[in-house]
């Protein structure tokens, strides 16, 4: 990627994540399913696409591609300048505890620990020492309005409070991609607004790319690009080719 | 990362204690049964073959028809000389056995009468008060600490035999033969009860029994047996652990012990397999975004065996305390102290059960796929 696009390695309009011909089939025989065909996307820094489509288009599935969690049967990814599709599982792992935030349909925080040990766990998958996870973590729910949350379980958590908290875990590892899969899908309006414009925030303040699944118009109107999938296909988006990095 | 591992595991019992109680409930009833099996089986153990353990010897030395029987041997002491020949041998000595009763004070109960010669191999190593007779003292004994037990204490006289009085000077711990407490006395005494007891084989005028040898430290109490076999006639010298096992009814007990204990140990193994199985499939996507979110398998093994060592630690002072209460209350007639030898080896075994079984439900963990963490069945 690098020596293909010179132009792509500068700060600003840098590549973060790109898909090349992703195909995912899941099953065999008469019986599989092709998930996603042949889907090529780059999404660069500071950069927040957000992706649409009907249920059981392939969101989900290209999304998972992109942030290393599935493989797939055909076609290549890039996070910067790693090929995730050549790595090994366990280089996979780190990578993904190192270079990206996932923020999930539901937020999925461990109900055993408090808000702010939910943030602060995902410290140790990257290398940081607890007591530096821990004072990132604290000032992450602070500045996404929750520092009076932070001591409680999630179960007596808001669900907007809880998407916020997967938030702040999603940033914890100060990553330079971030994935998001129906954030507001459980979130009433007020909340799901305030959850995508953090994301928003999190994406354009801190040059980060973001890619978020959504059937949401109001999160489509804070992306710089919609990409739409039906049928496991990528419609061509002009602005692909030529992006353009607002901020 | 190892910490924080141990740290999610304990945190998630302790978050959920009233789910930790059950689990650690079910194993501690496990536990229980196992320490008290086992412990039951040591004390069974050490009644039958005390009398064996007390003494300080490597090779028990039987005459060829007694076929390894404690009571019917009669190895005259004046083997010994040429015992002490054998290569290996380092000192002999005889104790010598008769079944007989003894008057407590809480009333007439069977007893054992070993009659053996001070400062040999046949002394009792066991004293736990008092002393030990001296040979040629007269109406003198130690007995089996057990006897506190029928009110004996230091200082009583007891009644042997119907008629012969011992004052106890001393008592041994665990020198039980045949469940039976033993009362040690010098050679004279003995060659009077057994007179007592067997009139038709005369008066003895050395101790005629079982010989105890003990051997150099570097040599092998087999090949001393193996050695003192070929050199003196008639006679059947094995090392002291087949000898113990030749006690009636050891090998059996050992074997059906063996079996019932090891029974529970799998039984827990199995259970606890099945508490982690259910477990990790029933936090399946919880599991998963960990990994999604970057956490290594081994972060995830590392949390579930501090969870299974957790829950064996809570199962294994539950079912301890349960036993060692059981063993207050048991009756007379069930010997059960808890040694922590054995609470020690069960407790390995309990702990390498639960290892076991977590580490089976792990290979679950090994296989997870990240991507399910996309599912939307969390909550
Ligand atoms: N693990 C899987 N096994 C089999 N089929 C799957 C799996 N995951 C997704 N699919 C199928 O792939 C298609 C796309 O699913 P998904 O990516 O979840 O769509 P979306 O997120 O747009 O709703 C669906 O037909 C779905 O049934
Ligand atoms: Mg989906």
């Amino acid at each position: 990627m690098t020596s293909a696009a010179p132009a792509d390695t500068s700060p600003v309009n840098a590549a973060v994540v790109r898909a090349d011909g992703c195909t995912r089939v899941f099953g065999d025989g008469p019986g599989a399913v092709t998930a996603v065909s042949g889907a090529s996307l780059t999404v660069h820094r500071g950069e927040l696409v957000a992706l649409v489509g009907p249920s059981g288009s392939g969101k989900t599935t290209l999304l998972s591609m992109l942030g290393a969690l599935l493989t797939p049967t055909a076609g290549r990814v890039f996070i910067g300048d790693v090929e995730t599709t050549a790595l090994t599982e366990r280089e996979r792992t780190r990578l993904r505890a190192a270079r990206i935030g996932f923020v999930f349909q539901s937020a999925g925080l461990l109900p055993y620990l408090t808000a702010v040990e939910n943030v602060a766990t995902v410290g140790s998958f990257a290398g940081l020492s607890r007591p530096v996870a821990r004072r990132r973590a604290e000032q992450l729910l602070d500045e996404l309005g929750l520092a009076n949350r932070a001591g409680h379980l999630p179960k007596a958590l808001s669900g907007g409070e809880q998407q916020r908290v997967a938030i702040a875990r999603a940033l914890l590892n100060d990553p330079p991609l971030l994935l998001a899969d129906e954030p507001t899908a459980h979130l009433d309006g007020e909340r799901g607004r305030q959850v995508i414009g953090l994301i928003a925030d999190a994406v354009r303040q801190h040059g980060r790319a973001g890619v978020v699944v959504t059937h949401d118009d109001r999160v489509a109107a804070h992306a710089d690009r919609v990409m739409a999938m039906t049928d496991g296909r990528l419609a061509t988006d002009p602005a692909a080719a030529h992006p353009a990095v607002s901020g | 990362m190892t910490w924080t591992a141990v740290r999610l595991g304990i945190a998630e019992l302790w978050r959920s204690r009233a789910r930790t109680a059950l689990a650690a409930g079910t194993v501690a009833v496990l536990a229980f049964l196992t320490m008290t099996l086992a412990g039951l089986a040591d004390s069974l153990d050490r009644g039958s073959t005390g009398v064996l353990q007390a003494v300080d010897a490597d090779v028990v030395v039987f005459n060829e028809e007694a076929r390894r029987q404690l009571l019917r041997s009669r190895v005259p002491h004046g083997q010994a000389t040429a015992l002490l020949q054998v290569d290996g041998v380092r000192a002999v000595g005889t104790i010598a056995l008769v079944p007989t009763s003894a008057e407590t004070p809480a009333g007439a109960t069977r007893v054992t009468l070993v009659g053996y010669h001070a400062r040999t191999p046949a002394e009792p190593t066991r004293l736990v008060a008092g002393r030990l007779p001296v040979d040629g003292e007269p109406g003198i004994a130690a007995v089996d600490s057990s006897l506190r037990g029928s009110g004996v204490e230091i200082g009583d006289e007891i009644t042997i035999a119907g008629d012969r009085v011992v004052e106890v000077v001393g008592f041994v711990e665990d020198a039980r033969f045949l469940q039976q407490p033993t009362v040690w006395v010098p050679p004279d005494m003995w060659a009077q009860v057994r007179m007592r007891a067997f009139p038709e084989t005369g008066w003895a005028e050395s101790l005629a029994g079982v010989s105890l040898l003990r051997i150099s430290p570097d040599a092998d109490p087999a090949t001393v047996a193996a050695a003192v076999n070929s050199t003196v006639d008639g006679l059947d010298a094995v090392p002291l652990a087949e000898g113990v096992r030749a006690i009636p009814g050891v090998d059996v007990q050992r074997g059906t012990f063996g079996v019932i204990v090891t029974l529970t140990v799998a039984v827990t193994a199995l259970v606890v397999t099945l508490l982690f199985v259910l477990i990790v499939t029933e936090r399946r996507v919880q599991l998963a975004t960990l990994r999604a979110l970057g956490a290594p398998p081994r972060l995830l093994a590392v949390a579930l065996l501090s969870q299974a060592t957790a829950v064996w630690l809570l199962a294994l002072v539950a079912g301890t305390a349960g036993t060692a209460a059981l063993s207050a209350v048991a009756p007379e007639a069930m010997p059960l102290a808890l040694r922590p030898a054995v609470v020690a080896t069960a407790g390995a075994a309990l702990l390498l059960a639960a290892l076991a079984g977590a580490g089976f439900a792990l290979r679950r963990v090994h296989r997870l796929d990240p991507a399910i963490a996309m599912e939307d069945d969390q909550t």
